[in-house]
Order: C-alpha cells, then structure tokens, then sequence
C-alpha cells in the first residue's frame, strides 16, 4: 500500500462524487440520517444527563447538606438518597427531632432551615372538583436554598396564609398571582402570592409554602422526604456523615457527593451498576448494528453502480498498472469520501439540530436540561460509523472491481461475474446458525442478545445467499414474458447491484413480519390474560357500612357527573364492617360452584377484582344495568320470586340451594364465630347472555329467609360509552365532597398501548422495502440506458419501457420480501421460546393467570405484504419511469 | 543485434473449446526492437487486440512465451505484471483513454503514482511528458474539454512517463480526422526514433507508412511481413535513423 497510490484513488473518487451528484446525494442521505439522528440524540442525552455539581445543586440547593430523620443506626450510601445504594437503619425510631435537637449534632455555626415535603401531596379545590399536588414547605427565599426554585413572578411566601404555585400548576388550576384557591390537605384559604419553576422538572405541579403549613407524611412513611437545608461552617465530609448516621440521621453532602470517599471507608458496599445494563447495551447495540445494516444494504446498490459506471476507468487503471487492489481501493476511496461527507454533514446537523431543538422543544420535556453539552469524541465516533458504513457499504463492489475483466471492460463488453458453489452454501449454514442460536439461545440471564445475536447472523446469512438465488431466479424466468424476463436476467447479471437491494428488501420485511407476529403474540396473550371486572364503560362504587347511610346522595352526584345511562344502588347484606360499630355483622350469601361453573366464571372475570357483590338482592330493576341489557326472562323470574343464576351447573331440578353465613365484627377479635348459617332452595332460572359480574340474583323476599339485612352495597353506573377525562373529574370531586375515601372505578377493557406505534414501525418497515427497491430500480434503469435506447431503437414503445423498469423493482421487492417473510418467523419464534423456557413449564391449573404466549400468526397483513410490497414498489417505479424516458433517450 | 524490447515466441491464444475453438491468434511470432516502430494491420477479428493484450500482459497466450525487457510475462505474478506496465509498457487505445474525472496532468501523474512516486515529483515528470507531446499549456484541462487529438495526445504522454520503452497503441486514430490522426502518428515515430519501442494497430495503410515494418494478420496468424514504405511525411518529421 503506497501513499501516492491511495491519494489518486481518493482523488478519482472525490471528482466521481461531484460528477454523479445525484447518486452521491442519494448515499450521503442514506448514510448521514442515521448518524444525524444519532449524533442528535447524542447531545440531547448528555445535555440532559446532568454533571454531579448540577445533581447536587438541583436536589439541595446552596446548602452544604440536606439531613433527614430516620432513627436507629443508619447505614448509608456516601450519596445517601441520590446514590444507588441509598439507605437503610435498624433499630426503633423515635419521634423526629426539633431543628435545635438536629442542630446540637452539627458544628456550631450551622444554620438549617426546614424542607417538608409531603408526596402523597395537598388538594386544591377547583370548579371542576379537586386538584393533587405536590405539598413542599420549604422557605425557598433562604439564601440557604437557592437554586432550588426559580421565581418567575410574585414572591416567596412570607406567612402560613400564603403559597407559591409551580407554573405547571398554575396553567392547569388557572389560577395566578393574586388569587385565592383553597387547600383541602390542611383545610384553609391561601392567598398565591408568586408563581415558580422546579430547578429539574419543568411540569412539576408543586405547592409551595412555609414549612409548618406542611403536615409530615409520618416519620419512615415512603412519602416523607421531609428534613433540613443545612449551611454548615466548612465543608462536611464523610467523617461528620457517619457521625450524623450514629444518632439517627441520613445526610446527603455537597463534599461527599463529589468527592466520594474510598470504598475502604464506607461501612457496607453500595451502588454497583445493575447486572443488566451491560446486556441492555449490548442489544442497544445489536438493534443499532441492523439498522446500520440496513443503510448498508441500502447504500450498497449505489455504490455497485458507480463501480460498474467505473469499469472502463477502472480497466485503465489496469493498463497503466493499477494492481487489483488498487482497482478496490478506487472503489472503496468512493466509500471513504461519501462516507466522511456523510459523516461530517449529519454530525454537523445534528449539532445545529440540538443547538436549536433543545431549547425549543425541549420544553415540551419535563426534565431541565443541564449544559449544552457536545463530546467531541464521541461526534468522531459518529463519523467514524458513518465512514465505517459507507465502507460496508462500498466493500461488495469493491470485491468485484478487484476482479475487472479488464479486457472485457476495455472492448466495453458486460463481464458476468460468477457465485462460486461454495458461496451459498456457507450462507445458507450461516443462516441456519444463526437461526438456530436465536430460536435456541436465550436465557433469563442472557436477555435478548442472543436472539439479536442470533438474527443479526441469519440476515448475514441470507445476505451472502442472495446472489445465488438470484442467479437460479434469472434462470427460472425464462418462460416469463419479456418484461419480467429482462428484469430477472438483469437482477442476475448485475448482482452487484441488486444483491443489496434484495437484501435491503429482506431486512425491512424481516423487521415487519417479526414485529406483526411478536405483536399479535403478545398481545393475544395480554387480551386472553385480561379480566374485565364489569361491563365495558360500567363504573362500580362499594359502600361500606358508614357510605352507604348516604348511597342516595353518591347516586344523585353520579347522576349528575357521569354521562350514564343509568345509575343503581345495588342491594347486598353488609361485607364490611370498617365502622367502630359493635352491633355490626357481615354475611356471606352464595351457592356452592361446581368446578366448571367456577371455571367458565372465573374466565368470565365475574370473580376478579371483587368490584360487586356475588350476591345482590333486586327485584327486576337492576337487571337491564347489571347485563347491560334487558333481559325480560330475568325481569319476571325474579318478580315472581325465583333466583337468577348465570351458570346452569349451579341449578339442579329447577332449584339452586343458598346459604348464608352472618358474622358479628366483635367475635373477630375472638375467632371466628359464626352464627348457624341458613340454607334455602328455592327455583331459580339460568341467564347466560350478557355479562354480569354478579353470580346470583335473589328477590329481596328472600333475605328475612335468609336471615340477612340488606343494605346499599354499592353503586354501579351503567353507561354507553366512556367518561371523558373532565367527567372523571367532576364525579371526583363530587364524591371528594362527600366523603373522601369513596372511589369510582370505571372499566376501560383491554388497550393495546403500542399499536400506533406498531403500526407506525410496521409502515416504516414498508417504506424502506419500497425505497430500497426503488432505488435499485432507478439504479438499474440508469445502468441499463444503452440497453433501454436500443430497446426503443427496435421499437419499444414507452409503455415497454416502463413494464420494464416495474418488473426490475417488482423482481427485486418479490424475491426479497419472499425471503423476508419466511426469516421474518424467526425473531418471534425465539422469543416466544425465550418466553417459555424463562417463565418454565405451564402450571396444569387452568385457573392460573398468565396464559402461555403462542405464536399468533396473522395471515392476512403478512399476506398483504407479500403482494403489496412487490406490487407498490412496481406501481412507483412505473411512476418514475414515464418522466425519465424522455431524458434518457437525449442523453444518448 | 541488442535484445529487442517486446519478443512474441510463438504465440497462440485459443478461446472456447472444441467446436467453438477460438483462434485469437495462431503460431505468431515477432520481435520488436528499441527504436523500432512496428504496424500491425488485418481485417477485423484477425487477432490484432489480442496480440496487443499479450504483449502488455493484460491477456496469456495459451501456448508460447511472451517476453518484455527481457522479463517472461508467463512467469510473473499479477502484481508483478502490473509493476510491468508502470514501468515498461504503455497503452494507447481508440478512444476513452483517459479517465475523465482527472485532469490531463493526473491522468499522466496516475502511473507513476500507483508506482508510488511522491506526488510533485509525479507531476513534474508528467508535465515533462505532456511538454513533450505539446500539452503543456492544457496541464489542468479535464478530458471532456479536450479534443479527440489533444485526448490522444495526454494518452501519448501517459503511455510514455516514467520513461517506459514499449508503446502498445491499438488504433489510436480510429476516432480522429486524419489530420489529426497524422499528428498523433507523428509523435509515435518521434518517440521511437528517441529509443522507443512501438507498435501500432491500424487499419489505415497510410499510417502504417510511419512504421519501419508492418505485419499483416489474418485469422489470427502472420501472413505477411513488409520492410518500411518511403513516406515523405515520414522524411518530413526528420530525426529518422537510417
Ligand atoms: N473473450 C473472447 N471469447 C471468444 N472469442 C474471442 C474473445 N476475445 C476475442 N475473441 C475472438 O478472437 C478473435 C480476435 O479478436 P481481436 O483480437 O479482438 O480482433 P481484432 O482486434 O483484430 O478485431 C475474434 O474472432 C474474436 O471473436
Ligand atoms: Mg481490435
């Protein structure tokens, strides 16, 4: 290798670049998108990972520690609560300390002032209803904890009258500077006297007032994070950190958080990165390899034509005694240039991205992000992968520049190059390998870097398979018409170019079909795993024994929030006996199930979530809610006195046998002590339409027999369709009002999060399997003008021409979305094994939740794909061509 | 009689077999030597490229030897092969001589750069080369700004630089007017009658009256060797050695 030799390789592809703009802004677009988005991200990243010093300064402001009160001997994390150890204490916990107690444990000079806060937070009352929010009080003004909290107008609060409100907050509440709102937490009037920002989250919806408004959550309570702001005289190390743990406190310093001490002196091993995140970074890296490959494969086709526009230069080469190799590195000197091209434009855009995106739309993010922060080592990094894979890219038809048939070349005759047997073969064990370690590989340890290990080979495999099969494609079209016989012939004579493509093709179906599988998978698994509790749109609200004295006004208010078509109060003996009420009973009422019935139920979902009574007393009103439809049989059966059960098994002869158990709250503390329990048989009837979650319907006359008192149990709000989120809302805050422990809970049925997302991937997906063959296709028509003019010449008209150029990206999308398809079973077939052999063998039970994942296959998007594809990408050549035919035949 | 510079011994070279046995070239043998400026002429498809191939190496002879220098091609190695053509041996060929993304000075400077000569002595060795064929002044002229004659002109200097002795030229004023095709001509027999070695393909019995000797080639095998016409144009060029 000879420095001169290299530059006059560079220099000839540098002026190729140039010359064949076009083309090289094609590969630079291709190569450069990944890159820009990557190097994008990239900054972003880092401007929003914050610096120690940053951390430090967001979580305790100016002080020089934060102390908090746990009791007992501490051990802690030397970052405590922001390290990854965090901390821990045994021992009893007195009560919290005053400020002077904690003080007294300090050097003297330290001043602290108090920060309460309170997760579970305060409540706002609005129009609508009520509001939650974070609850701090913290005198934010103290030059102790600045940085903390950033004054956008207003001012601090001065006295217990007066708060502060997050931006966020105040945007949502619609209240401002000025306005009085009411807290419900410690139930007062307070005036907003100033609106601030959170120093690390932008959409905080905070509270701020003076520390004795806040209410501790309770000493140890997880939502007490309640402590002192401490200014002390030096810096604090590690030494008076221990100290501080000694006596019952947890502290975080400003020196030990940046200057940790060594491990010797910590007492127990903290911290330690997650056993995972290496192999999270490893499929990280593994997803970002295919896409890489994918650009590849992508870019490959484009540069296969300019080796091939090359030829004759190349074949000079030769005559002046270019030696083969220099012949390859021409070629792959058009990898380098486009490839820094690439690179230094997208890490260049992405640069000026970030410096205009950030402090745009980040904003709309609710992290702050720190300093602008570019590493120049790791933007090298990117340009290096964009040249790496420009030179991937470039390597393939490098190879075969290698190769030149130089006096073919010289004459201007076409050379053919050749599959050796041997080629297909290794792909095709290739292949299988890696098929079989994705399918076979993965462990729970593992993760999925053996599937994408795994996958990553197979498509490897298949790539190197690629030219074979397109040349016995070529050879198996000679009964084809003319149009589609070319096409295959050219796809097998130019494999250069359209190898790549094919290949481009295969990944992207590949990608498809796996998600649509693995999608449909799991999902099927999640929607069979489902258990609705009511109806669709229904929301139930239990009673207990002091609510339901006031079930007509939670009716009523529901009545009024709700978009209901109707609203029950649901009949029940009492189940719950949370009142201090000694004369209070509890009764079971039910029938014994036999094993079926209770299986069907338990599909049913009628005994998930113990949303509603199994039993409820009615008389024929409450039927239409509880099926969600009328069902008149149910209706009269019950008017004339007869049970209404919903499984026939429970029936024997016309009858059903209940019984009911009475207990009395006080023999709680004294065993359980029940009362003789009463058994009936009465007629009943069997309902199986609809969906009810109750398993027996009896008519109030028979609970005397039974010797139960009913009462409300709860109230269900039977409804067309689902409340909107201000509905929600008010029904909150109406029964907020009357009392605040009652909650509505409202089925929504099964949502499949993902699938815009999914559908989004899948349409990608699509696209690239268009584009590549697209592309190839407009490479091929470019690379066979001569071609293409004598065709006109024996008199094609535009019309052949054009059939022509659809079947070269027909041939191209077919074949690879044919191959595609098939591997594309392979990703979800090793994660549904993966998936099983982590979760083990299935529990015979069948009532055990979390059915096996099978491989659900839907046939018909996959189907779609496999004509819609070819025939797409046809459709947009054929688009293409009727503009270029014109051109094509000046230029010659 | 000093060694010659290109020495064909008994050359053939067969395509296909069987049936459709080729004979490029049949039982050929020839000897050129330094100062001499050889013509090869017969119809078409009569060997004459494939004589040409061999002699610079970019082809084997099935049978017999081919020797440049001295250096028996049929014993090097590819790479030594193209050491040979940096070094001895230059092409001219019809048309599309040049690589048209280089100006007429790189395109001059590329052999001696894959030979790896550093770059300014590459080019001032190329701007001596093209001096010589009168291109001085079109040094940074792109191919596609270049006539036919001053193309062939570039190829002349390239096929020369680095002080090579073979000049292997397979109808280089196929695509020229003959005026210009006379120029270029010229500058052959100039080359030649400093030292050079040369052989010429043409179809054109008037060129070939620039050469000291012409074969005639059919069906792939001589059938004819000429002493050299008297062309006064030739007389006209002067420097001619007797
Ligand atoms: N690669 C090849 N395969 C088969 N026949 C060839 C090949 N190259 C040249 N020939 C045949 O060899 C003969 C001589 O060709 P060539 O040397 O190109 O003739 P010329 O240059 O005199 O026109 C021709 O008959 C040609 O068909
Ligand atoms: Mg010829």
């Amino acid at each position: 290798m000879n420095a001169p030799a290299l530059r006059a390789a560079l220099r000839i592809a540098r002026r190729d670049a140039w010359r064949a703009k076009g083309r090289s802004l094609l590969v630079v677009a291709l190569i450069g998108l990944p890159v820009f988005v990557l190097a994008g991200a990239d900054i972003a990243y880092r401007t929003w990972q914050v610096g120690p010093a940053e951390k430090i300064e967001r979580a305790i402001g100016a002080a020089d520690i934060e102390v908090q009160w746990f009791g007992g001997a501490v051990v802690q994390d030397p970052k405590g609560w922001l390290g990854n150890g965090g901390i821990g204490w045994q021992g009893a916990s007195g009560p919290r300390p005053t400020t002077a107690q904690m003080l007294a444990q300090l050097p003297a000079g330290s001043r602290a002032i108090e920060r309460r806060t309170n997760e579970n937070g305060t409540q706002i009352r609005t129009q609508a209803g009520l509001k939650r929010a974070k609850f701090v009080g913290m005198d934010y003004a103290d030059p102790i904890a600045r940085g903390l909290v950033h004054q956008v107008s207003g001012r601090a609060p001065a006295n217990e009258h007066e708060v502060a409100l997050t931006a966020a907050l105040s945007a949502s509440l619609g209240r401002h500077t000025g306005d009085q709102i009411h807290l419900v937490g410690p139930d007062r009037d307070v005036t907003v006297v100033g609106v601030v920002t959170d120093a690390s989250h932008r959409n905080a919806q905070t509270v701020f007032a003076l520390a004795q408004l806040v209410a501790p959550a309770g000493p140890l309570s997880p939502a007490d994070s309640s402590g002192w702001l401490v200014d002390s005289p030096g810096p604090f190390t590690w030494q008076q950190v221990l100290h501080l743990n000694s006596v019952g406190f947890g502290a975080v310093s400003r020196t030990v958080y940046l200057h940790p001490p060594p491990k010797s002196q910590v007492p127990r091993s903290f911290g330690g990165s997650s056993p995972s995140s290496t192999a999270v970074l490893a499929s990280g890296g593994l997803i970002a390899g295919m896409a890489l490959l994918e650009v590849v494969l992508l870019a490959g086709p484009a540069f296969a034509v300019s080796a091939r526009r090359q030829r004759r230069d190349l074949a000079l080469i030769a005559t002046v005694g270019g030696r083969p190799a220099d012949l390859r590195n021409v070629v792959l000197a058009n990898g380098v240039v486009l490839g820094l091209t690439a690179g230094v434009l997208s890490v260049v855009g992405g640069l000026i991205a970030a410096s205009i995106g950030i402090p745009t739309l980040g904003r709309l993010v609710d992290a702050v992000p720190g300093q602008f922060d570019v590493r120049p080592l790791e933007m090298l990094g990117l340009a290096m992968v964009s040249l790496l894979t420009a030179l991937a890219a470039a390597a393939f038809p490098a190879r075969g520049a290698a190769r030149t048939d130089v006096i073919a070349a010289l004459a201007g005759r076409a050379g053919v190059m050749g599959t050796r047997k041997r080629v297909p073969v290794l792909g095709s064990i290739v292949a299988a390998a890696g098929a079989l370690l994705a399918i076979g590989g993965a462990t729970a340890s593992s993760g999925t870097v053996p599937i994408l290990t795994g996958i990553v080979i197979l498509e490897v495999g298949l790539i190197i398979c690629t030219p074979a099969l397109l040349g016995l494609a070529a050879r198996l079209g000679r009964h084809l018409p003319l149009a589609a016989r070319i096409a295959l012939r050219d796809a097998g004579r130019n494999r250069s170019s359209a190898a790549p493509a094919v290949a481009a093709v295969m990944a992207a179906v590949i990608g498809a079909v796996a998600i649509v599988i693995g999608v449909a998978s799991s999902s099927a698994q999640q929607r069979s795993n489902y258990r609705p509790v009511l109806q669709n749109h229904d929301g139930y609200l239990t009673l207990d024994g002091t609510q339901s004295k006031r079930a007509p006004d939670i009716a009523a208010a529901l009545r009024t929030a709700m978009p209901s078509a109707q609203v029950l109060v649901l009949r029940a003996p009492n189940q719950d006996c949370s009142a201090n009420d000694p004369t209070c009973t509890t009764s079971q009422v039910g029938f014994e199930l036999s094993g079926e019935a209770a299986r069907r139920a338990f599909q049913q979902g009628r005994y998930q979530g113990g949303m509603a009574p199994q039993t409820v007393f009615d008389d024929g009103a409450a039927v239409a809610a509880l099926f969600g439809t009328p069902v008149p049989s149910a209706v009269a059966a019950l008017r004339a006195g007869k049970a209404v059960v919903l499984d026939s098994t429970a029936i024997h002869d016309g009858t059903v046998t209940v019984t009911a158990t009475t207990v009395a709250a006080t023999a709680a503390d004294s065993g359980p002590q029940p009362s003789h329990p009463h058994t009936i048989t009465i007629p009943a009837v069997v309902v199986g339409q609809g969906f009810a979650m109750t398993q027996l319907i009896l008519p109030s006359s028979m609970a005397p027999r039974l010797g139960v008192t009913l009462q409300p149990a709860g109230v269900l709000v039977h409804s067309s369709r689902a409340p909107t989120d201000r509905e929600m809302q008010v029904a909150d805050g109406a029964l907020n009002r009357i009392d605040d422990t009652l909650s509505l809970y409202v089925e929504s049925g099964y949502h499949n999060a993902n699938s815009w997302l999914l559908l989004a991937l899948i349409a990608a997906a699509a696209v690239i399997a268009i584009a590549a063959a697209v592309i190839a296709t407009a490479l091929a028509n470019l690379d066979s003008r001569t071609a293409m003019v004598t065709l006109a010449a024996v008199g094609a008209g535009p019309h052949t021409m054009r059939l022509l150029s659809m079947a070269r990206a027909g041939v191209i999308a077919g074949i690879g979305t044919a191959i595609g398809v098939v591997a594309g079973f392979v990703p979800p077939a090793a994660w549904v094994q993966a998936t099983r052999r982590i979760a083990g063998p299935p529990i015979p039970d069948e009532q055990t939740l979390g059915a096996q994942v099978t491989l659900v296959v839907p046939w018909l998007p996959i189907a779609a794909a496999l004509v819609g594809i070819p025939v797409a990408a046809a459709l947009v050549a054929g688009l293409f061509t009727r503009s270029r035919l014109p051109a094509d035949r000046a230029a010659e | 009689m000093t060694m010659p510079v290109l020495e064909l011994r008994d050359v053939s070279r067969t395509h296909g077999h069987d049936d459709a046995l080729v004979r490029a070239l049949d039982h050929v043998s020839l000897a050129v030597a330094a100062g001499e400026f050889v013509a090869v002429m017969g119809p078409s498809g009569s060997g004459k490229s494939t004589l040409l191939n061999l002699a610079g190496g970019l082809d084997a002879p099935s049978s017999g030897d081919v020797v440049v220098e001295g250096n028996r091609l049929g014993g090097l190695t590819r790479s030594s092969l193209a050491q040979l053509r940096r070094r001895s041996i230059g092409y001219v060929f019809q048309n599309l001589n040049l690589i048209p993304s280089l100006t007429a000075a790189e395109n001059v400077m590329l052999p001696r750069e894959l030979d790896g000569v550093p770059i300014r002595r590459a080019r001032r060795e190329a701007l001596a080369a093209l001096a010589e064929v009168s291109m001085a002044d079109l040094a940074d002229r792109f191919p596609d700004d270049m006539s036919g004659g001053q193309q062939q002109r570039v190829a002349i200097a390239r096929a020369v630089v680095g002080d090579r002795r073979l000049i292997l030229a397979d109808e280089p004023t196929g695509a020229l007017d003959s005026n210009t095709g006379e120029g270029v001509l010229r500058l052959l027999r100039t080359r030649c009658d400093s030292g050079a070695a040369a052989v010429l393909v043409t179809h054109d019995a008037r060129h070939a009256g620039w050469a000291d000797r012409v074969v005639f080639l059919r069906d792939g095998a001589t059938i004819d060797e000429t002493p050299p016409l008297d062309v006064p144009e030739a007389l006209l060029a002067g420097g001619r050695t007797p």
